[in-house]
C-alpha cells in the first residue's frame, strides 16, 4: 500500500505485464493523492468516531423510547417522532427555548455595545497596552466553571461581598441567587464579564483595518464625530460584526458550564437554558429518549441562528 | 529632537503634568476595567488563604485576618497517613495534567498530517471533507453528550482517562486542520519543490520543511488546545464518574453539590487549577490572543 514500496523500476516493455505491475504502477502514479488519503485518514477516523457516527447514533436515540425504565440491554421500542412531540407540547421546552433565546439577544446586545466601546476607547497609542491586554483577556481564559464558582461567590446572599458593599452603599441587596426575576441578568452580567473584552479585540482589529484617509476625507467634508462613527466607522466595521455576531452568539446560544455551577438552571426554571434542560432530562431523569430529541433540535435553531446571522449582516469572509 | 522633548525641556515639570492631566481619564477608565476583570479572581485567591470560618464572617473581611496555607494543604490532600483526602482536587489535577498533555500532543500530530494533506496535496474530495471539518466545527458539544455517553458505555470507555482523551482530540482537531492548512499555504512552495529536487520525499517533507516553520501557529494550537482540554467541564462530567478519570473543574463542581459548600478548599483548588492557565496567559499571551482572535480577523 505504500507508496514507495519500491524504488527500482523496471524497462517500460515489461511494466503493466502482469496485475502485479499495474497496481504497482498505479500506487506510483498516484501516490499524491494516497498519500494524501493516508495524511487525513488518522484525524478523519478520530472525528468520524467522535462526531460523525455518535450524530447518526443520536438520531436512532431519538426516535426510540430509551430510558431508565428500559433495562441497559434490551432493544428499545422505536416510537417514531413521539418524542420530539412529547418535548415540544412541554412547557418546560418553551421555557427554555424563551431563556435561551432571551439570553442570547440580551448578551449579544450588551456584548456588542460595550465591546464597541471599549475597541473605541482602546483604538490608540498607549503605553501598558500589553498589560491591560493581558488583564482583559483574563476571565476568557478562566475556566468557565472557575467563573461560575467565582461570582456565586461574589453574589451570595449570606456573606457575598457585593451584598455587604450595597449595604454599606445604603441599598437593600436583591437576592441575587434565589429571587428567578435577577436568573437571566446574572447570566447576561456573567457572560459580559467574561466576553466583552474578546468582542472588543476583534471591533479593535476591525477598526485598525479602516484607513485613516477615509476619516480624515470625511472630516475635511464636514463630517461631525458623530456623523463620521455613523456613516463610516460602523459600515466599515461590518465583517468585523458579523464575525464577532456570529461567533458569540452560537457560543451562547450553547451556554452549560457557567450556569451549571452558578445557579443549576433556577431559582425556578428562570436560568435552564436548552443546554441544561437536555442534561437534565439525559442525566437527571435518565430519558435518552427525549434528550436526543432535544439534541437535534438545538443543532437545527444552532444552525438556523447561525444562517440568520449570515443572512443578515452581509459578509464577504472567506472564513464561512 | 522633536517639539515635546524641548517643551519639556523647556519645562519639564508642566509637560509632564500636562501629559498625566490628558491621560488621566483615560487610565482611570482602563483601571477601572481592569479592576472589574481582575476583583473576582483576587477576591477568590484572598479567600483561600482564610479560614472556613471567616469566609462565612459578616462583615467579611478583605485581607485575611490570619493568613492560612490549610486550604492548600487541605485541597492537595497533605493529611496524615490512614485519613481521606478533603476532596477529589488532588485526582482531578493529576489526571486533568495527564489528559491536557496527551490530547494535545495527539491534536498536534493528527492536526499536522492533515493539515499538510489539506493544504498541499491533491485528491479527489478534499474540499468537501475540509468544509465538513468546519461545520462539525460549529456543533455544539452538548448535543453528542447522550450518544457518546451510550457509546463509552457499550465500548467500556466510561470513566477512563482514554475516553475523555479521545473526545477532546475530536473536538479541537477542526480547529487545529483548518489553522495549519492555511499556515502552510502561505509557506512559499519553491521551498517544497526544492527539498523534493534535493531528495526529500513528499512524506518527509512535512517534518523537515514544513513543521520547523511553523513553529509559531504549531505553539498556538498547542496552548489553545491545552487551554480548552484543561477547562473543559460538558464532557468531563458526563463521561467520568469516579476519581480514576474525573478532572479538576469536575471535582471543583461536586464540592458545591454537597449540602454545605466547603469554599475554603474550594477557593484554594480553584486557585490551583488557574496555574495553569494564569502562567500561559503571560507568558504565552501573544499566542493566544493571535489564536482566538484568527479567521476573526483574518477575513
Amino acid at each position: 500500500m505504500s507508496p514507495n514500496m519500491s524504488l527500482q523500476s523496471k524497462p517500460a516493455s515489461q511494466r503493466a505485464s502482469t496485475p502485479w505491475d499495474a497496481w504497482r504502477d498505479w500506487v506510483r502514479s498516484h501516490s499524491e493523492m494516497l498519500l494524501g488519503y493516508s495524511f487525513v485518514a488518522p484525524a478523519l477516523l478520530v472525528v468520524g468516531a467522535v462526531m460523525v457516527y455518535p450524530i447518526l447514533f443520536n438520531l436512532n436515540i431519538a426516535t426510540r423510547k430509551w430510558d431508565w425504565s428500559t433495562p441497559f440491554d434490551a432493544p428499545k421500542p422505536f416510537v417514531g417522532m413521539a418524542n420530539f412531540a412529547d418535548l415540544i407540547a412541554s412547557d418546560r421546552f418553551v421555557n427554555s427555548l424563551k431563556v435561551s433565546l432571551l439570553l442570547v439577544l440580551f448578551a449579544l446586545l450588551v456584548e456588542y455595545i460595550l465591546g464597541l466601546g471599549l475597541a473605541l476607547i482602546l483604538n490608540r497609542q498607549f503605553r501598558g497596552r500589553r498589560i491591560f491586554r493581558t488583564i482583559f483577556i483574563l476571565p476568557m481564559v478562566l475556566a468557565p466553571i472557575i467563573v461560575g464558582i467565582q461570582w456565586r461567590y461574589l453574589l451570595s446572599g449570606n456573606f457575598g461581598i457585593i451584598n455587604y458593599v450595597m449595604f454599606q452603599l445604603g441599598v437593600d441587596p436583591p437576592a441575587f441567587l434565589s429571587d428567578p426575576k435577577y436568573g437571566l441578568p446574572i447570566l447576561v452580567l456573567v457572560d459580559s464579564w467574561m466576553y466583552v473584552p474578546f468582542v472588543s479585540l476583534i471591533l479593535l482589529a476591525g477598526l485598525q483595518q479602516i484607513p485613516q484617509e477615509v476619516q480624515e476625507a470625511a472630516e475635511v467634508d464636514g463630517a461631525g464625530s458623530l456623523a463620521r462613527f455613523w456613516n463610516i466607522t460602523l459600515p466599515l466595521l461590518g465583517s468585523s460584526t458579523a464575525i464577532v455576531l456570529l461567533l458569540r452568539g452560537t457560543e451562547i446560544f450553547r451556554t452549560f458550564d457557567v450556569v451549571y455551577v452558578l445557579t443549576g438552571g433556577g431559582p425556578g426554571r428562570s436560568t435552564e437554558v436548552l443546554g441544561i434542560l437536555l442534561y437534565r432530562i439525559a442525566f437527571g431523569e435518565g430519558n435518552f429518549g427525549m434528550a436526543a430529541a432535544l439534541a437535534v433540535i438545538i443543532s437545527i435553531l444552532g444552525m438556523v441562528i447561525g444562517g440568520l446571522f449570515l443572512r443578515f449582516i452581509r459578509t464577504e469572509t472567506r472564513l464561512f | 529632537m522633536t517639539a515635546t522633548t524641548r517643551t519639556s525641556q523647556a519645562n519639564p515639570v508642566l509637560a509632564a503634568l500636562g501629559l498625566v492631566i490628558r491621560n488621566a481619564g483615560f487610565y482611570l477608565l482602563l483601571c477601572t476595567i481592569a479592576f472589574i476583570d481582575l476583583f473576582p479572581f483576587i477576591w477568590i485567591l484572598l479567600s483561600s488563604f482564610k479560614t472556613q470560618l471567616e469566609i462565612f464572617r459578616w462583615p467579611p473581611t478583605f485581607f485575611p485576618e490570619n493568613f492560612v496555607w490549610d486550604n492548600y494543604a487541605d485541597a492537595l490532600a497533605l493529611l496524615p497517613a490512614g485519613q481521606q483526602p478533603v476532596s477529589d482536587i488532588p485526582y482531578g489535577l493529576t489526571n486533568s495534567v495527564v489528559i491536557s498533555l496527551i490530547s494535545t500532543v495527539l491534536i498536534l500530530v493528527l492536526g499536522a498530517l492533515a493539515g499538510y494533506a489539506f493544504g498541499r496535496l491533491r485528491f479527489p474530495g478534499r474540499r468537501v471533507l475540509l468544509i465538513s471539518l468546519m461545520m462539525l466545527r460549529m456543533l455544539p458539544g452538548i448535543v453528542l453528550s447522550v450518544p457518546l455517553f451510550i457509546l463509552a458505555t457499550r465500548v467500556n470507555l466510561f470513566d477512563t482517562r482514554a475516553v475523555l482523551v479521545i473526545t477532546y482530540t475530536a473536538f479541537n482537531l477542526p480547529f487545529a486542520v483548518w489553522l495549519l492548512s492555511v499556515f502552510f499555504q502561505e509557506i512559499p512552495r519553491e521551498l517544497e519543490d526544492a527539498a523534493l529536487v534535493d531528495g526529500c520525499t513528499r512524506a518527509s517533507v512535512l517534518p523537515r520543511i514544513y513543521l520547523p516553520l511553523s513553529l509559531p501557529a504549531l505553539a498556538t494550537i498547542a496552548i489553545l488546545s491545552f487551554l480548552a482540554t484543561w477547562n473543559e467541564f460538558l464532557f468531563a462530567v458526563t463521561l467520568t464518574s469516579s476519581k480514576t478519570a474525573k478532572t479538576t473543574p469536575v471535582a471543583l463542581a461536586s464540592m458545591q453539590a454537597a449540602f454545605q459548600t466547603r469554599w475554603a478548599v474550594m477557593t484554594a483548588g480553584a486557585v490551583l487549577a488557574s496555574v495553569p492557565v494564569l502562567l500561559l496567559l503571560f507568558f504565552a499571551q501573544r499566542y493566544i490572543v493571535r489564536g482566538l482572535t484568527f479567521g476573526a480577523v483574518k477575513g
